[in-house]
Order: C-alpha cells, then sequence, then structure tokens
C-alpha cells in the first residue's frame, strides 16, 4: 500500500470513538496519593451505564464474588482501586469493539478467547515470578490486540484480504498485515493505547508484545506478554488470526529470568484459571 | 474421585503428576519451577539435571475408569494439534522442547 494512501487510512483512527471520560477520570484520580473512595465512587457514578457494567462484571465468577457486591463502594473496598480501573478499563474497550459480526473466517468470540487466554496466561506468569500487581499484566495480555480491532472496524474489506491471504500463504497475520498495510497491529494498537492515553505500560505490552526487548518502561510486562501470546496459540485458545506458533526468542526469558522448563510450572494454573476467567466473556454475551 | 495428599520426597521418588507445592529456584534466583506446576517423566529428568534433591509435592491419585481405546485417540489428537500449530518451527530446540513439554501436560490431563 502506497504511503499517502496509508496515511489517509491511519487518520481514520479518529472516528473510532474515544474512551468515555469516565475512563480517564478514573485513572486520573487513581495517580493521585490522596483519593477516597467516596470521591472516586462519585466520579464514576456518573456514567451509570459503566456503573451497571462493572458490578455485572465484578459479581461474576472471574473475581470470585458472585451476587455479593452491591455497589461501587463495595467493589472498590474489595477489590482494590486497580482492579477497578481494569474492570472500567476493560468494558470500555469491549463496548467500543463490540458489533462486530461472525463471519466464516473471523469469530468475535474466538478473539476474545485469545485475548482472554492470553490476559490469564500473563497473570499467571506475573503470579508465579511474584509480582505484586498481578491485574495489571491480565489487563495488558487482555488487551495486546487491539490494533486488530481496530484494523477491522477501520479497513474491513483490508482484514479479511488479510485472513485469506494468511490462509493461502500459510503466513502469520502480522506478516499478512506488514504485507497489505505496511503497518501491523502493533503500531496501530500502540497509536490507539497512546491517543487513550492508557498507563504508559500497558502502552508499550500493546506496541511491543512481538519485540517486548524494545520496551523502556516495563519491560517483564511487554516480555510477559509476549510468551503468554505465544503459549495462548501454542495451547490453543481461541484464534488470533493465524494458526502458528511464533518462534520464542530465548531473550524474553532472559529479560523475565526464566528457564524454559518455567513454562511447564505454570501450565496446571493456566487451566484452572482459564475456566473462571470464561465467565468474564459471558459477561459480554460473547 | 481423586485424592491428594502433600509430601516432601527425594528427587528419584518423584512421579509424574504429583503437583509442586513450592517453588525450585537456582542460587541465582533464577526460577526453574514454580508451586502449583504439575510433574511429568522428562520435567522430573530435567529437575534432576538441575541438582534438585528434594522437593514438596501434591500428590493426587486417580482412581477413574478410562477406556484406553478413547484415551488412545486423543492423545493421537493433541499430537497432531501441537504438530500442526508447531509447524513453522519444528526445528527450533526451544520450539521442540515447549512441544514436548506441553504434549506431556496435555497427555496427563487426560489420563490423571
Amino acid at each position: 500500500m502506497k504511503q499517502d494512501i496509508l496515511a489517509r487510512k491511519l487518520e481514520r483512527m479518529s472516528d473510532l470513538p474515544g474512551l468515555p471520560s469516565v475512563v480517564f477520570e478514573a485513572i486520573h484520580l487513581l495517580h493521585q496519593p490522596d483519593i477516597t473512595i467516596e470521591r472516586l465512587s462519585s466520579s464514576i457514578q456518573l456514567d451509570q451505564a459503566i456503573v451497571s457494567k462493572i458490578l455485572r462484571l465484578v459479581n461474576s465468577s472471574f473475581y470470585g464474588y458472585q451476587g455479593k457486591i452491591g455497589s461501587l463502594s463495595q467493589a472498590l473496598v474489595l477489590l482494590g482501586f486497580n482492579t477497578v480501573r481494569n474492570a472500567i478499563l476493560s468494558i470500555s474497550i469491549l463496548d467500543i469493539f463490540s458489533g462486530i459480526d461472525k463471519d466464516d473466517s473471523f469469530d468475535p468470540r474466538l478473539f476474545w478467547l485469545h485475548a482472554i487466554g492470553t490476559g490469564v496466561i500473563s497473570q499467571v506468569i506475573s503470579h508465579q515470578l511474584k509480582h505484586p500487581r498481578v491485574e495489571d499484566f491480565f489487563i495488558s495480555g487482555l488487551l495486546h490486540d487491539i490494533g486488530k480491532l481496530a484494523i477491522i472496524k477501520l479497513f474491513p474489506e483490508d482484514f479479511f484480504q488479510i485472513l485469506k491471504e494468511v490462509k493461502e500463504k500459510d503466513i502469520s497475520i502480522i506478516e499478512g498485515e506488514n504485507g497489505m498495510l505496511g503497518i501491523n497491529h502493533t503500531e496501530i494498537g500502540h497509536r490507539l493505547a497512546r491517543n487513550w492515553m492508557l498507563p504508559i505500560e500497558i502502552q508499550e505490552a500493546i506496541g511491543f508484545h512481538h519485540y517486548p526487548w524494545n520496551a523502556k518502561e516495563n519491560r517483564a510486562m511487554s516480555a510477559t506478554v509476549y510468551l503468554s501470546d505465544c503459549l495462548c496459540r501454542a495451547l490453543d485458545i481461541g484464534y488470533g488470526g493465524d494458526s502458528l506458533v511464533p518462534e520464542i526468542d530465548p531473550k524474553a526469558l532472559t529479560i523475565l529470568g526464566v528457564e524454559p522448563l518455567f513454562i511447564a510450572g505454570c501450565l496446571e494454573e493456566i487451566d484452572l484459571e482459564m475456566e473462571r476467567a470464561k465467565s468474564f466473556l459471558n459477561v459480554f454475551n460473547y | 474421585m481423586t485424592r491428594a495428599k502433600e509430601k516432601t520426597i527425594p528427587i528419584e521418588k518423584l512421579t509424574p503428576n504429583m503437583t509442586l507445592v513450592r517453588d525450585i529456584t537456582k542460587p541465582n534466583g533464577d526460577l526453574i519451577f514454580g508451586q502449583r506446576g504439575k510433574l511429568t517423566e522428562s520435567i522430573i529428568e530435567r529437575l534432576s539435571r538441575f541438582g534438585v534433591s528434594k522437593v514438596s509435592v501434591v500428590v493426587k491419585e486417580a482412581d477413574e475408569y478410562r477406556d484406553p481405546e478413547f484415551t488412545n485417540k486423543k492423545i493421537k489428537e493433541i499430537e497432531e494439534g501441537l504438530d500442526y500449530r508447531f509447524r513453522k518451527v519444528n526445528h527450533i530446540p526451544l520450539m521442540i522442547e515447549l512441544k514436548g513439554l506441553l504434549f506431556e501436560h496435555l497427555k496427563g490431563k487426560l489420563i490423571s
């Protein structure tokens, strides 16, 4: 694709809906050291559609409080600020990308299953590595492929042509995107995450999940999402646009400080957590 | 029905399907194998190569009846699925190792 056509197409990125203002508010407030539950609650309460979805999500078996959380303040007390922030982010982003129809070559449920699988595996790896904020790793994995959704929304014809070529030539989706668009979902996702002002480490995990050694803010998070994406494909969880397991670069294992055998030690926990995480999709009627 | 109990045992007494209770790390702190990981034959052999002598595990003893013909068919499907997904990286040592680890895990889930 010629550069001028590409540039024009990318300008359409602004056609994508922005995140609701309550999301920015929540992210901004969470960075203030003196934030109180009352202040945060009253800010989020302004968007009742989000509040009802938050309550549905936090009462699903994914969080382990089935039917026990009756208010936003209670969710903040029981789950903590960070988890609620991540719930708000997930809800808003899934909303933006809702309404994509199932097609012979693309099933949105399988796409989200791949996203959730990558989130769950990222969470398990960070848990095994004793990271204190495992839910941030979940959200990074969940959102790693939003660039693909942006491509579907902005250039649907190109996307379906890419899927066709990926099958015919037996190539990876990123090779197909580079060939047809001259840009791929990691770069588009990175731009989108920057436009949305997501936390920097999440921006990086989206932008560098194919080359985590380029990350600067949180290389371990990008490497975790990279490894999780590969494992999710290897375990055949959902569908990321092609049926190939990519080569894992040992540099990613070095960043994480693990041996290859470490991966085998995560598999039991991945199986357990995947069962729980499926309720996440049910909340969004996928 | 499956019964489970925790034990600390020497490496030579480990058997497949036991689940680790505590992390195994190298002296420099790198994680070799994390808690809740399930053992397979090749993992046990590799752990001994790291010089591990004793580990704490949960032993699960399965007593369900399973049709061997059905199990063998499922194992073949697992193997074929992995071969297909790994078709472009089948010559890379790290990926061959990973495929083997996944195969053992998926097979273990069927027969445990």
